[in-house]
């Protein structure tokens, strides 16, 4: 191999085909970045504008006037106390829970674990519309028992909203305190032993005070979740007649009398108290007051149940049948029925609710399809501009990278609701239609805030997937003469294959079951599924088909998620790669 | 491709990695960047790849400049013209062997023939013909070297960096590869900057070794040259276990003599001498001799207190009344306990002014 060949020549040669990728470089991250701009920069800035200059108002008025006027603070005041109610209650099955599944000999831990997450995924709203199936007025539960049930009326309250909040949430807590369980490790509870500690005085003086950081940190995840929750807010708070925040933001947008700038002032005060709660949250997690040890702590005893087990696991499988069976086998039994009013007879059973859904372009499998083509399709787009906004990240330096990923981790704490209504203040003014701009109330613009919404946590998944990748490998290629869009498309895409299918089926699942958006931004007689389902649930004689449209709803998102599981785990060369990649 | 680097400074927030280092590696020659972990070796690297930008100073390459920060010029890594072989070898791992060394030749859109024609040529002589349709995780870590060679040199390149590409493998591997890098190196003609912490491995494969040490250059030039007159004490204990006796420096005609607690020993000045000074003997440079023997080179009477086996030979630590410490090697085990007699040559005793900088632990 002779190396006489003249280097400038080379590079000469070389030169227009260089220009010509460094124009299309451009234009790709100049197009990115734009769409930053315009799906999450322009409506938070909008909304910020609302609050603080108000169109014929004093500046930072609606800030006065919500904090004035009790009507308007009592929302926050509810918010804030159920949030802090629901931090006990869902510490008192979540704590217990993840000692239990990490470090006893209970039977079936696996299952509940995998209960956990399904609990955890399940969005808030189909749990809130289970628990109304069943306790509604001639719901499911008055049905059984064969006369009024008792809690019909005190369940619609705030003790019921915390309740499902509580068995929603409590799967926070219970992973932040198996993770740090898993990272302390049994070394520090056998040295106290040792030392000539009892079993309990070595949980209660070592292992527990070892792990409260993690818990504080969950904790403040569960509290985050409570006050920018809406799926609950606008169910059960809805029927119970007891104000949210995040109702009141979408009433204030969305029902006479409307009030742009309140709903803005108490956006604005939602996202801050977000805000606030994650940066203590991440604080405490950066801190690490105690020091875990790494790699080597090995399985730590188990703890044997004795004579308890059969009482501890009745109490298990009673958190589950709350949390996940009185919702959901209310939910099916009642799709079952063809006349919800004749109640349990043989007779009643049937598949007609399925039928009349599938039959039902409007309300049924016209709003179940849009919401499949809406999801596919901002899953999809979400990931391409997701993946460059990672690379970008990644590989700049400097005010760039300092701006995106501050772009990206802030607005990850939005609220939907607050984003949705951020889209409204943004692009249902008169100058963007007078510009023939006119966005608004369109099935584009619905498309492009669910991108707007789930971009930012696609970007930091991706980014925890991307820095697996040694940095070395993307050194090699650039030393090799690839470009920007060279490096992305031959190196780093084929190595994150397995991060962009599993962020993009949870981008396509959130987006399906996404309440918030939809209900905000939903142009009028095309609903999605959120908003046909609290649509059907509003009226007893539809909570037959509602029910049965949720069934058919969970039914494909989880015949996908399966599906892509075993195409992809098929696929014996992606987990080949992975191998390779652990271990070059 | 002669490489020309001036005043190159690298900061990292507070730190700076690399504080005006110049140097200058002539065309066609291997120059070894030797220093321990945290030296800014591997900035000084990354800076002539183009993989990090310095915060000052000028990168020539031949006649083009490609860094300069006055000048506002960084020319990126995919303009540089490198080959360059990783520490972690980076071998794509979603990409069979050929495609691994085609990569770079397909982004300058050379003939399908012709891309083909200089990958095999590579792949073979690395030994590799027969692996080509293999991925990366199918093959040794020999093999997996290769190919990153392979890929480093397939496009010709105006400069070799090599980043510690010796140190993931093992032992026997090592000393293998680093002789057929050698005469890779030497047969190619290529100019080559080699970043290494092992001195065996700068000593052997370079023609020039710059040590660096906190971000500066300690000493540069030929190889052996260094090895055999360290300019300071650093350079010295880097460069191999060495023996150091501190004391107090009087000229005696072409010899020094240098005289500290327990002992008085003669020695061959290197550099000024200004009262202090540290002679520098290495172990192997010292012998056991009889009680009644009589010489004319340095010898002292001292006691062992350590030993260990080392494989080829034993190492024993000895010390002399006044607690002064050596290191000593033997061909057979010593009593601890036992008194011993030791003796080296005067001009195996280079005498270097005393420093500030005590350089790394023994």
């Amino acid at each position: 191999m002779s190396l006489a060949a003249a280097p400038e020549l080379r590079t000469h040669a070389r030169g227009d085909a260089w220009r010509r990728h460094l124009a299309l470089d451009r234009i790709v991250v100049a197009v990115a970045l734009a769409c930053l701009a315009v799906l999450i920069v322009f409506p938070l800035a909008m909304l910020l504008m609302q609050a603080v200059f108000p169109a014929g108002a004093v500046p930072l008025g609606p800030f006065v006037e919500t904090f004035s006027t009790p009507s308007n603070y009592i929302a926050i005041i509810d918010s804030i106390g159920i949030g802090l109610v629901v931090c006990v209650t869902a510490s008192l099955i979540g704590i217990p829970l993840a000692i239990l599944l990490n470090r006893t000999d209970l039977p079936g831990r696996r299952i509940f674990e995998a209960l956990v997450w399904v609990d955890f995924f399940t969005p808030s709203y189909l749990v809130s519309l289970g628990w109304t199936a069943l306790m509604q007025r001639g719901g499911f539960l008055d049905l059984t028992l064969g006369h009024m049930n008792p809690f019909a009326s005190s369940f619609f309250s705030p003790f019921g909203i915390a309740l499902v909040l509580t068995f929603k949430l409590f799967p926070f807590v219970y992973l932040a305190a198996s993770a740090g369980l898993q990272a302390i490790g049994a070394e520090y509870e056998e040295a106290a032993r040792v030392a000539g500690s009892g079993r309990l005085h070595a949980w209660l003086r070592i292992v527990i005070p070892l792990l409260r950081p993690a818990i504080l940190a969950g904790l403040i995840l569960v509290f985050a979740e409570v006050i920018s929750d809406f799926g609950i807010a606008a169910t059960i708070g809805q029927q119970a007649g007891f104000p949210l925040m995040t109702l009141e933001v979408y009433n204030y947008v969305s029902s006479w009398p409307i009030n742009y700038p309140l709903a803005a002032a108490m956006s604005t005060f939602l996202v801050l108290s977000m805000g606030a709660a994650l940066g203590v949250q991440s604080l405490l997690l950066r801190r690490r007051s105690y020091q875990v040890i790494s790699g080597r702590a090995h399985q730590p005893n188990q703890i044997a149940l004795g004579a308890w087990k059969w009482a501890v696991l009745g109490a298990t499988i009673l958190v589950f049948a709350i949390a996940l069976g009185a919702p959901f086998t209310a939910s099916i039994a009642i799709s079952l029925m063809q006349n919800i009013g004749r109640g349990l007879e043989a007779s009643n059973f049937g598949f007609q609710n399925y039928a009349s859904v599938l039959s039902d372009l409007h309300l049924g499998i016209g709003a179940l399809w849009r919401s499949v083509e809406l999801s596919i399709g901002a899953a999809t787009l979400t990931s391409v501009l997701s993946l460059l906004v990672t690379y970008m990240i990644y590989r700049w330096r400097g005010l760039g990278r300092l701006v995106l990923n501050n772009v990206t981790v802030i607005s990850m704490v939005v609220p939907s609701i607050v984003m949705a209504a951020g889209y409204v203040f943004a692009f249902n003014q008169a100058w963007l239609f007078n510009a023939g701009i006119a966005l608004y109330g369109t099935l584009l613009l619905l498309l492009l805030s669910y991108i707007g919404q789930q971009v930012s946590m696609a970007v930091r998944l991706h980014l925890s997937g991307v820095q697996q990748i040694s940095g070395s490998l993307i050194d090699a290629a650039q030393v090799s003469g690839a470009r920007m869009l060279t490096l992305l498309v031959r190196i780093v895409l084929p190595l994150m294959r397995k991060s962009i299918v599993s962020v993009w089926l949870l981008t396509f699942v959130i987006i399906m079951f996404d309440l918030a958006m939809s209900e905000m931004l939903y142009p009028p007689g095309e609903p999605t599924l959120g908003v046909a389902l609290i649509q059907k649930f509003g009226d007893l004689g539809n909570i037959g088909t509602g029910t049965a449209m949720m069934m058919l709803a969970i039914g494909f998102v989880l015949a996908v998620v399966l599906i892509i599981n075993i195409v992809f785990r098929g696929d014996a060369r992606a987990n080949q790669l992975a191998g390779a990649q652990r271990r070059i | 491709m002669e490489v020309r680097v001036e005043n190159l400074t690298c900061t990292f927030g507070q730190k700076t990695a690399v504080q005006g280092v110049s140097f200058t590696v002539p065309s066609g020659s291997v120059t070894a960047l030797l220093g321990p972990s945290g030296c800014g070796k591997t900035t000084v690297l990354r800076s002539l790849a183009g993989l990090h930008r310095p915060d000052a100073g000028t990168i020539r390459f031949g006649d083009q400049v490609v860094f300069s920060a006055g000048g506002g010029v960084n020319v990126p890594p995919e303009r540089r013209a490198l080959g360059m072989i990783f520490q972690d070898f980076a071998l794509w791992p979603h990409m069979r062997v050929f495609d691994n060394v085609a990569f770079g030749l397909r982004l300058r859109h050379l003939a399908q023939a012709e891309t083909r024609a200089k990958v095999m040529t590579a792949l073979e002589m690395m030994h590799l013909q027969n692996e080509a349709r293999r991925f990366p995780h199918q093959l040794s870590g020999g093999q997996q070297q290769r190919v990153a060679v392979a890929r480093a040199i397939v496009s010709e390149p105006q400069l070799l960096l090599l980043d510690e590409p010796l140190s993931s493998l093992d032992a026997g591997l090592r000393e293998e590869m680093r002789q057929e890098l050698s005469r890779l190196i030497k047969r190619l003609g290529i100019t080559a900057v080699h970043v290494t912490h092992d001195h065996v491995e700068a000593l052997s494969m370079a023609s020039q070794m710059i040590v660096l040490n906190d971000g500066r250059i300690e000493q540069s030039g030929d190889p052996v040259e260094i090895y055999e007159r360290p300019g300071n004490l650093f350079v010295a204990r880097f460069l191999g276990v060495v023996n150091v006796m501190t004391g107090k420096v009087e000229r005696e005609g072409s010899t020094v003599r240098v005289s500290g607690p327990g002992f008085s020993i003669v020695g061959e000045p290197h550099g000024p001498i200004n009262g202090h000074g540290h002679a520098l003997i290495r172990p192997s440079s010292i012998r056991i001799v009889d009680e009644a023997a009589v010489s004319t080179d340095n010898d002292l009477t001292v006691q062992v207190t350590e030993g260990a086996f080392h494989g080829e030979r034993w190492q024993f630590e000895v010390v002399n009344d006044a607690g002064a410490r050596l290191r000593i090697h033997t061909d057979a085990a010593l009593p601890l306990g036992a008194r011993i007699r030791i003796s080296f040559a005067v001009d195996a005793c280079r005498v270097i002014p005393a420093t500030e900088n005590p350089g790394p632990p023994p």
